[in-house]
Parts: structure tokens; C-alpha cells; sequence
């Protein structure tokens, strides 16, 4: 491990003394990324937390001293019991907590949507073909091949196609 | 303009090169059918000479690329169906570049990497087919000639799926046949309707794009109905929610080539396709429609990723991980701001590298171990370390880590999309944190742990793969630490595609930056 750091170390000196005042050539650092955030650097002047900083300053100040005064009372004075060995044993029960929401209801409900996928998004296209299958499946068998069937039908339309003209007064 | 002065305006190079682009692996696949008839021994010689000669053509191109022109370049114009407007016009410009680069490397790299079971001859000829015509699509600047070659490149997926593929090839390759078909006959449509709509406006008919978005006037109603009409069928081809479930069962059944190709650049055609005839051709709907698309995106992103964390195949995992992904390139794409739109363009090259690569590596997972069940596999990571090391690059590449290209892409997008997709944005994020999810699992459990006795024999990365992901690997690195040279190309026409849209409509993007200043 120690040469990798003594690599690093030295290439992290190296890289912030280019940034120290001496030749405007040795900044393209700060620019290396330029196109991609270059546009997105913004300024916190003129938003809520820069016009309210004197706020929050106190509120910071206050919460380190009511963080004072607590560990004073639980352990200088032992006013208080201590309650937080046990949750930082285990790690704010945290990964206890994410393992079981993921693993319970986050494993289910990803389950369930890779079902809707296969058999809902995926059946719709499927049944889509199986009812072009389907359809065509009755509708070939009209096709008989006898010409004199072809014929009876081809007269049939005629005849209902005129019937359909009368009525509707088109050949009047 | 008219398409003469476009011409003169456009590089005064006299050898066409697009042109030499799209003919090289056509005659390259005349060549693998011909010659290799008479010595078998040089059908891959043939389809490789082609194959590189394309890609060196394509980087000549990136090399000449005048990055301070924002129009299209290296133009080639000529009358081909003159009574119908229907011209061989081809041209670049910093959105296509890059997608034409990329095809430029893609093909050569994979016909020297991978090699089919059976029948070399016709699967070399239909892969060379399948270059021409993806190349043919992103240099088309004529509606008519951008539909033949957006329907030439089904021909040979089509027969690559079917016949060199996996268990259910036909099955795949009829569903994907059948769903890319139905989405051209809505843009066989739009297409034709939008050169008779805009005759009197252009004064007679055209396919040319440049003329029909320059001097084209189209009502608003009709404008709306051509968008969503070549929408639908780059939709299909993106793929958005809900017409994507040809994907899975494609990438998954196709050989890996198929794979690379189809995740590297076809679904490319379909985000290029929103983006050259859905924004520049329809600025007005393309506006309208936002709200309809973000949401498809955002949907594609959440949806996509949850259903890959649940894929027991491992194929399958790296198919639905594009749905995601795609997601952001049509977010970002809509969400017409400089930085947004021209993250999307990037994105569409990493994920060609990071899934093409993805796709490669279960590949060569499957030519040792016969499966791609993610049960089946463990602790290859102590059999194979190089390999690992190999698939963890690639793998944190997809999911976006800094450094690598996959973030430049994704970060870029999702901050350009803040100011005007800004709740899609915030569920779209989410989709950040379920690709680690899906991809980590699925190395912790192929790659982690004490392989058994099926997976001991597991053989280390051989020279020629080695090279070939070295390949995908430096191009993930460079573009991941100096992405300059690469958005240098792309932003000036993305920019000035913008410009185009706000010239037209009552969009105006968000001034960026220095807020308060």
C-alpha cells in the first residue's frame, strides 16, 4: 500500500500546485470537464439559504449546543441512560431495516411487475397473434376452391349490394 | 435554401465519402458471396477488408469533421427519382457523426470477434447488408431514402436472428419482424404525407428533410398527427413502453453479434429518428408532446430496470438494462435543452460501447459454459479473474460511474432535463441507483463466491477476446475522463437544432447557470 500512496500523495501535491497563481496555462484542470459542467455551475447568491445564512448559522450553533448538553448530562452527569450503544452496534439498524424492506415487499412487488411484463404487456402481443391465427384459421375455410361456390357468392354480394343501392335511393 | 446552395455550402470535398460509406459493405457483401464461393478461406478476409475499410472511411470523417459548422456536412446531393422529390442526399452532422462512427468500428470489431456455428458465407454477406443499411440511415437527408434503407436493415436481422440464433430464433425474429413492420407503415404514411402536406408551402413535392423542416409550414393539427405517426414507429424501435417486449426476446435469441449490432446501433436508429425527423421536422409537436414522452421515458427507465433486477437470464438481464437506458436518451432528447439533448446524443454512443460489450462478455459466457442462467454460474471471478476484471469496467460503464462514459451521458442528461422535465427528472434518478441494483447482483451472484464444480473449468480470457474487449474498454475510459473532444462535435448542431425549434414555436429554453450573478 505505501507506494500507491506516495504516488498519490505526490500526484495530489503536484495537482494543487498548478492551481497556485503562476501561469494561467496550468489551470486547464478546473476545465477539463468544461463542456459537460461547465453551464451548470451555479451561484448560491439570491436563493433562500444564502438570504437566511445568518439562521441558520444560530440554528447550527444552537443544535451543537444542545448536542453539548446532552452528552454532558448522559455521560459526565449520568442524569440520563445512555441509549445509543445497542443502535450503533448495529449500525443505526440500518442495513437491518433496507434488507428487510427490500427483500420483503421490494422483492415482491418487482416480481409482480416482471409478471405484468411477461403475461399482460407480453400476452397482449402474443394474443394479438393468436387471434390473426385464430381468425384465419375460420375464415381460410371459405376457401374451398369450388368455382361455382366463388360464383354463388360473388352473386350473392351483387345481389345485396344492389338491394343495398335501392334502398338507399342511389339508383333512383 | 434551396438544395444547391446546401450542396455548395457543405465541404467542397469531390470523393463522396458518405456515399463510399454505405456502398463498402455492400460490395463488401457481393464480394463475401462471390469470392468466398470460390475460396472459402477468404469469405472472412473479404468481409474483414470491407468491413475496415467502412470503418476507417468513418474515422477519416470524425477526423475531418469541421467542428465550428453546425449544418450538415460532407454533402452528397443528387436527383434520383426527380418527378417525386426524391433525391440520394446524404450529410452529417455533430448528432449523426458519432452514430456513424460508431457503426464504422462496431461491425469490423465484431466480425473479428465472435464467429458464427455454421454457414460463415451468408451470415458475413447479411451482417455486411445490415452496415450499409444502418450506415444508409444515419446519413439519409431524404425522407423516401431514409425509409428504404430504415427497412433494409430488417432484412438481415431478420435471417441473422432465425438463423444463427438460439433456441427460439424463429419466434424472436417473427415477433421482431413483425412489431418494426407495423411501426413503418405509420412512418410509410407520415412520410408521404408530409411531402404532399408541405407541397404548397416548399412549392412542389419533396422527401428532401432539410427543405421540408426549412421551408415546410405544416398546421398545427397535421404537424401533431405526422409526429405521432413517425413517433409510433421509432417508439417500436427505440423501444418505449409499451411496445418494447420484442427487445428481450430479440437481444436474447440472437447471436451475439446480432446482440452488439442490435443494442449497439440499431435501437440507435429509433432515438436518432425522434431526434432527426420527430424535432427538426415537427418542432411544434415535438413541444406538444413532451409531457407524453416524458412519461414513457421515465416509465421505460423504472419499468425497465425493475423488470431486469427480476431476469434469471442473464441475456435477458442485459436486454431489459437498454430499456432503462433508452429511457434516458428519449428523456433527455425531449427535454430540449443544449445540455440535455446533447447528453442524449452521447448516451446513445456509450450505450452502443457499454452494451455491446455487456452482450460480448455473456456471449463468451455462454461458448463455455452452454448457459445463461445466472443460477447456474458462480464464483467465476477465482477461475477467471481477467475476465471479471474485464466485465467489472464494462459493467460499472452501464451503470454510470464517474469516469467512465456512461456517467458523462447520463449526468448531462439528467442535469439539462432538470429545468424542464424536473419531476420526471427526480423519478428518473431512481433509475441510477436500480442499475447498480441489477447489475451488482447479478456479478455478486455470477462472479462472487466458491465456483462449483461446473464452473471450475470456467477458462480464462483468451488473447483474441482480450483484445477485442480491450477495444470497448479504451473507448469507455477515454470518453469517461475526456469527454471534450467528443461534445465539442456534438453541441454545436445540437445547439443550433434548438435554435430551430425555438424559432418556430413559443419554446424557449431556460437561460442556464449564473443565477443571482
Amino acid at each position: 500500500m505505501l507506494i500507491p500512496l506516495v504516488v498519490l500523495s505526490v500526484l495530489s501535491v503536484i495537482g494543487g500546485a498548478m492551481q497556485l497563481p503562476f501561469s494561467k496555462n496550468l489551470h486547464f484542470l478546473e476545465h477539463w470537464l468544461e463542456p459537460v459542467v461547465e453551464e451548470s455551475e451555479r451561484s448560491i447568491k439570491g436563493t433562500w439559504a444564502y438570504d437566511n445564512k445568518y439562521v441558520l448559522l444560530g440554528v447550527a450553533i444552537v443544535v451543537a449546543l444542545a448536542g453539548i448538553a446532552l452528552s454532558l448530562a448522559v455521560y459526565a452527569k449520568r442524569r440520563l441512560p445512555a441509549v445509543e450503544p445497542k443502535v450503533l452496534e448495529n449500525a443505526w439498524y440500518y442495513d437491518a431495516t433496507v434488507a428487510r424492506i427490500v427483500g420483503g415487499p421490494g422483492v415482491a412487488a418487482f416480481d409482480g411487475i416482471t409478471r405484468f411484463d411477461a403475461r399482460v404487456v407480453d400476452g397482449a402481443v402474443n394474443g394479438a397473434g393468436a387471434l390473426a391465427r385464430g381468425v384465419g384459421s375460420v375464415v381460410r375455410r371459405s376457401q374451398t376452391g369450388f368455382v361455382r361456390a366463388y360464383a354463388a357468392i360473388i352473386a350473392l354480394g351483387t345481389v345485396v349490394l344492389l338491394a343495398w343501392f335501392v334502398w338507399r335511393g342511389w339508383l333512383a | 435554401m434551396t438544395p444547391a446552395s446546401l450542396a455548395a455550402s457543405s465541404s467542397a470535398l469531390g470523393f463522396p465519402i458518405l456515399t463510399a460509406l454505405v456502398v463498402m459493405p455492400l460490395v463488401g457483401a457481393l464480394g463475401v458471396l462471390w469470392f468466398g464461393r470460390l475460396r472459402n478461406e477468404w469469405t472472412k478476409l473479404i468481409a474483414l477488408v470491407a468491413s475496415i475499410t467502412t470503418g476507417a472511411l468513418s474515422l477519416w470523417v470524425l477526423q475531418a469533421f469541421d467542428t465550428s459548422d453546425a449544418g450538415f456536412q460532407f454533402v452528397s446531393l443528387h436527383e434520383w427519382i426527380p418527378a417525386w422529390g426524391i433525391s440520394w442526399h446524404l450529410g452529417i452532422d455533430g448528432i449523426s457523426l458519432f452514430l456513424v462512427v460508431l457503426t464504422g468500428v462496431l461491425f469490423p470489431l465484431v466480425i473479428a470477434g465472435v464467429d458464427p456455428h455454421h454457414d460463415e458465407r451468408p451470415y458475413l454477406a447479411w451482417l455486411l447488408v445490415l452496415e450499409a443499411g444502418v450506415m444508409g440511415s444515419f446519413v439519409s437527408l431524404d425522407l423516401f431514402l431514409f425509409f428504404v434503407f430504415f427497412e433494409i436493415v430488417l432484412v438481415p436481422m431478420y435471417f441473422l436472428i432465425g438463423g444463427w440464433g438460439y433456441d427460439q430464433r424463429v419466434y424472436a425474429a417473427t415477433k421482431f419482424f413483425l412489431f418494426t413492420m407495423a411501426g413503418s407503415a405509420f412512418l410509410l404514411v407520415g412520410i408521404v404525407a408530409t411531402a404532399m402536406l408541405s407541397r404548397d408551402a416548399v412549392g412542389e413535392i419533396t422527401f428532401d428533410v432539410v427543405r421540408l423542416a426549412e421551408q415546410g409550414s405544416l398546421s398545427v393539427d397535421a404537424g401533431r398527427w405526422l409526429f405521432v405517426a413517425f413517433a409510433i414507429a421509432f417508439a417500436v424501435k427505440v423501444p418505449l413502453f409499451p411496445v418494447h417486449t420484442w427487445l428481450p426476446d430479440a437481444h436474447t435469441q440472437a447471436p451475439t453479434a446480432g446482440s452488439v449490432i442490435l443494442a449497439g446501433v440499431l435501437l440507435k436508429m429509433g432515438t436518432y429518428g425522434l431526434l432527426r425527423f420527430g424535432v427538426y421536422l415537427f418542432p411544434e409537436a415535438s413541444v406538444w408532446a413532451r409531457p407524453m414522452l416524458y412519461t414513457l421515458a421515465v416509465i421505460g427507465i423504472i419499468y425497465g430496470a425493475i423488470a431486469a433486477t427480476m431476469q434469471k437470464d442473464l441475456k435477458r438481464l442485459v436486454a431489459y438494462s437498454s430499456v432503462a437506458h433508452l429511457g434516458f436518451i428519449v428523456l433527455g432528447t425531449f427535454a430540449l435543452t443544449d445540455q440535455s439533448v446533447s447528453g442524449g446524443v452521447m448516451q446513445m454512443v456509450n450505450h452502443g460501447v457499454s452494451t455491446g460489450a455487456l452482450f460480448l462478455l455473456v456471449g463468451m459466457i455462454y461458448e463455455r459454459r452452454h448457459t445463461r442462467q445466472i443460477a447456474e454460474l458462480r464464483g467465476l471471478q477465482q477461475v477467471a479473474p481477467v475476465f471479471a476484471g474485464f466485465f467489472m469496467i464494462v459493467m460499472l460503464s452501464s451503470i454510470g460511474l464517474p469516469g467512465l462514459n456512461g456517467f458523462v451521458g447520463e449526468f448531462l442528461i439528467l442535469i439539462g432535463s432538470f429545468d424542464t422535465a424536473r419531476w420526471w427528472v427526480i423519478i428518473g434518478t431512481v433509475g441510477v441507483v436500480l442499475a447498480a441494483l441489477y447489475l451488482l447482483w447479478a456479478y455478486q451472484r455470477v462472479f462472487h463466491g466458491e465456483p462449483d464444480e461446473a464452473n471450475r473449468g470456467f477458462a480464462e480470457l483468451r488473447l483474441r477476446e482480450g483484445l477485442l474487449l480491450s477495444a470497448f474498454v479504451a473507448i469507455i475510459i477515454f470518453t469517461g475522463v475526456y469527454p471534450k473532444p467528443m461534445l465539442s462535435r456534438i453541441e454545436p448542431s445540437v445547439k443550433a437544432l434548438i435554435e430551430h425549434v425555438e424559432a418556430r414555436t413559443d419554446y424557449r429554453q431556460p437561460v442556464q447557470g449564473l443565477a443571482g450573478e
